[in-house]
């Protein structure tokens, strides 16, 4: 299968290594990834903050750069969902009948990693190895919005030497939420120490997640605990293998 | 700036987010942010919200659960709102209608302060220097106490939450769990030093903490002339008023004083009694995981010789309409009234004309494929009525209730 790499923003700056994750467990799989260099955000930020008319452009840009590929796979349930909910309501609103029609091509066919591998390509287990005490925090996107389910646990349950650890109150938000940090300072904070409360009770050595946005967030206030637990990407935990590292 | 969990007041100490007394509403307090940054360092505060809401929502999750067409129900509900607020005016029209012929007394409000006068009027009109007052979002919302009290009317806020926040000079910090931040701790302490004969030696015990609060109000429900209540619902066709409630001191205010106001924004309304079963349905699940709220009042007007034999319904506009009529910043924006110019910000009482009563496009929900018949009702598929659960597990049975 020919499959689009959307990186997105935040990966591509700041965690590169999840991108090459992503293709090293795809390539493994026996598929042919292309990483089509004009792709650039998806518009999220802007649409959220209302900027919808600025996130237009964003949308048009996402369809001409994916257009042609079987899937569309990238490491965040975040900018997914941005694609396969809110591009079609922005077309919409744009009142553009050709971006409409791109976004209908392309949307339905961008996936993020985890619901790609178990609900397009039926896999959970990808060959993974990795020795490590493992807790899984469902991002809110990946859990309210895209409903991934227990796709990304059912993937790291496949995974040789794994020992999975339940997180207590998974499902509350970490305090993110994009510009919610920015403008919210002290409650984002708030958040994310129970959050990290929550993590350094399941004892666990790595604290994993389908998107990079909250890792960065939590990952910050576990490092500043000198709490030595680590974040890792799904992607990062699925491309480990006896072989490599 | 303090750390987090860290330099917070001790434990009974009031929130860091102190009250502004005097504000009658949250507008005009300190950005959220500003606020925020005193109240996320107080360890207390954030631990009895933690302990509660992560209650409140395993309940609440429990009891949605045992609905196997709960979502179905949510949609009727959605219908029946946006089919009343299309045809707002002609419904707002038939409650006054029927109050009126039931004896009772239907005034219209535009804003805030015209309800606080409204009120204050009558209060005064029946000799009365304070009232009793069932919770109620509508009052909070106009400020009404301060408005009494600027009147020299005392107003005495009788739902156990509702006390604690007035007790302790504070503010309510949650629409249905008005005291939702205070401990038991907390709660005995402000009994102790702010409730008038609070018994001595008082533990924080809740049933202990229940029959202080029960002692100090039981005076004030039998000597009080004037009760003040806003309405979960008001029914169109028969003019009459629904409160739903947990304690019965609701259904004390509503029925022991010889004057009653209830203040109701005139979302409020419901066409039938038949609408009124989808939401006492869902309401009592969502809000509180009870299969059924322990008390539902419901009158009509006034009933010689029985409860209030003075009914004053205050239908509240207060930016309403204005609501309505936006149709960018509504939540449906395809269930607005369309374009019939704006609506007159000073709607107390509908007439042709100065409302938005232009057709709206009648709003049909993806479940209800079928859209609308003939007589506006939308056709949606009914709930049954008691859906998921075996009908006769919720009936008595000759052995007694619950049965065996």
């Amino acid at each position: 299968m020919r499959i689009g790499l959307f990186v997105t923003c935040l990966t591509d700056t700041l965690f590169p290594g999840t991108g090459q994750a992503v293709v090293a467990v795809l390539e493994r799989l026996g598929h042919q990834v292309d990483f089509p260099a004009a792709q650039a955000c998806c518009g999220q930020m802007h649409f959220n903050t209302g900027y919808r008319r600025e996130a237009v452009p964003m949308a048009r840009g996402f369809t001409a750069a994916f257009a042609g590929y079987e899937a569309v796979v990238t490491p965040s349930a975040s900018c997914a969902s941005m694609v396969r909910e809110y591009f079609p309501a922005l077309a919409a609103q744009a009142r553009d009948p050709r971006l409409a029609r791109a976004v209908a091509e392309v949307a339905p066919r961008t996936y993020e990693l985890s619901v790609f591998l178990t609900g397009v390509l039926g896999v959970t287990d990808v060959g993974a190895y990795f020795p490590h005490r493992v807790t899984y925090h469902p991002s809110c996107h990946s859990l309210r919005m895209l409903q991934v389910g227990d796709a990304p646990l059912r993937l790291l349950r496949a995974v040789r030497g794994l020992d999975l650890a339940d997180l207590p109150d998974a499902e509350e938000c970490c305090g993110f939420g994009g510009t919610f940090a920015v403008k919210n300072p002290d409650v984002s904070a708030a958040i994310c120490a129970d959050k990290v409360a929550a993590v350094r009770q399941t004892g666990a050595e790595v604290l994993c997640a389908a998107d990079n946005s909250c890792l960065m967030h939590i990952g910050g206030a576990l490092d500043r605990q000198r709490s030595g637990v680590a974040v890792m990407h799904l992607a990062e935990i699925l491309a480990r293998t006896e072989d490599a590292r | 700036m303090t750390a987090p969990g860290a330099g917070g007041p001790p434990p009974g100490a009031p929130p860091a987010s102190a009250p502004h007394p005097g504000m009658p509403t949250y507008l005009g307090m300190p950005p959220f942010p500003v606020a925020a940054r005193a109240a996320v360092a107080d360890s207390q505060l954030r631990a009895n919200l933690t302990h509660a809401t992560h209650t409140i929502r395993a309940k609440r999750a429990g009891a949605v659960a045992e609905l196997a067409d709960w979502e179905q129900l949510r949609q009727a509900a959605k219908a029946i709102k946006d089919h009343t607020l299309a045809h707002l005016d002609t419904y707002l029209l038939r409650l006054e209608a029927n109050v009126t012929r039931a004896g009772g007394h239907v005034h219209w409000a535009a804003d805030a302060d015209e309800a606080n006068a409204i009120v204050a009027g009558l209060v005064r009109s029946a000799g009365a220097d304070g009232v009793v007052k069932v919770k109620s979002m509508a009052t909070q919302e106009t400020g009404l106490n301060e408005a009494l009290a600027a009147d020299g009317i005392g107003a005495l806020e009788t739902d156990l939450a509702e006390l604690i926040v007035q007790l302790g000079h504070d503010r309510p910090s949650h629409i249905l769990v008005p005291a939702i931040h205070r401990n038991r701790a907390e709660i005995r302490e402000i009994f102790r030093t702010q409730m008038p004969g609070a018994p001595a030696g008082l533990t924080d015990d809740p049933p202990a903490l229940a029959a202080a609060a029960r002692a100090h109000l039981r005076q004030a429900f039998l000597s009080a002339s004037v009760g003040v209540s806003g309405a979960n619902f008001a029914i169109a066709e028969t003019g009459s008023m629904v409160v739903v409630e947990s304690e019965g001191n609701g259904r004390m205010c509503l029925t022991l004083p010889r004057t009653l106001i209830s203040v109701v924004g005139i979302e409020k309304i419901l066409p039938s009694w038949r609408d009124l079963e989808v939401f006492l349905a869902l309401l009592p699940r969502s809000s509180t995981a009870e299969r059924m709220n322990p008390y539902t009042s419901t009158w009509t007007g006034i009933t010689p010789g029985d409860g209030p034999q003075d009914f004053h319904l205050v239908l509240l506009d207060n930016g309403r309409t204005s609501a309505l009529a936006d149709q960018t910043g509504r939540q449906a924006p395809t269930t607005a009234p369309s374009s019939s110019g704006s609506p007159s910000p000073a709607s107390r009482r509908p007439s042709p004309g100065s409302w938005p009563t232009a057709p709206p496009p009648r709003p049909v929900p993806s479940s209800c494929r079928t859209g609308y018949r003939p007589d506006g009702w939308p056709r949606c598929p009914r709930p049954s009525r008691w859906p998921g659960t075996p009908r006769r597990s919720r009936r008595p049975n000759s052995t007694g209730w619950p049965g065996s």
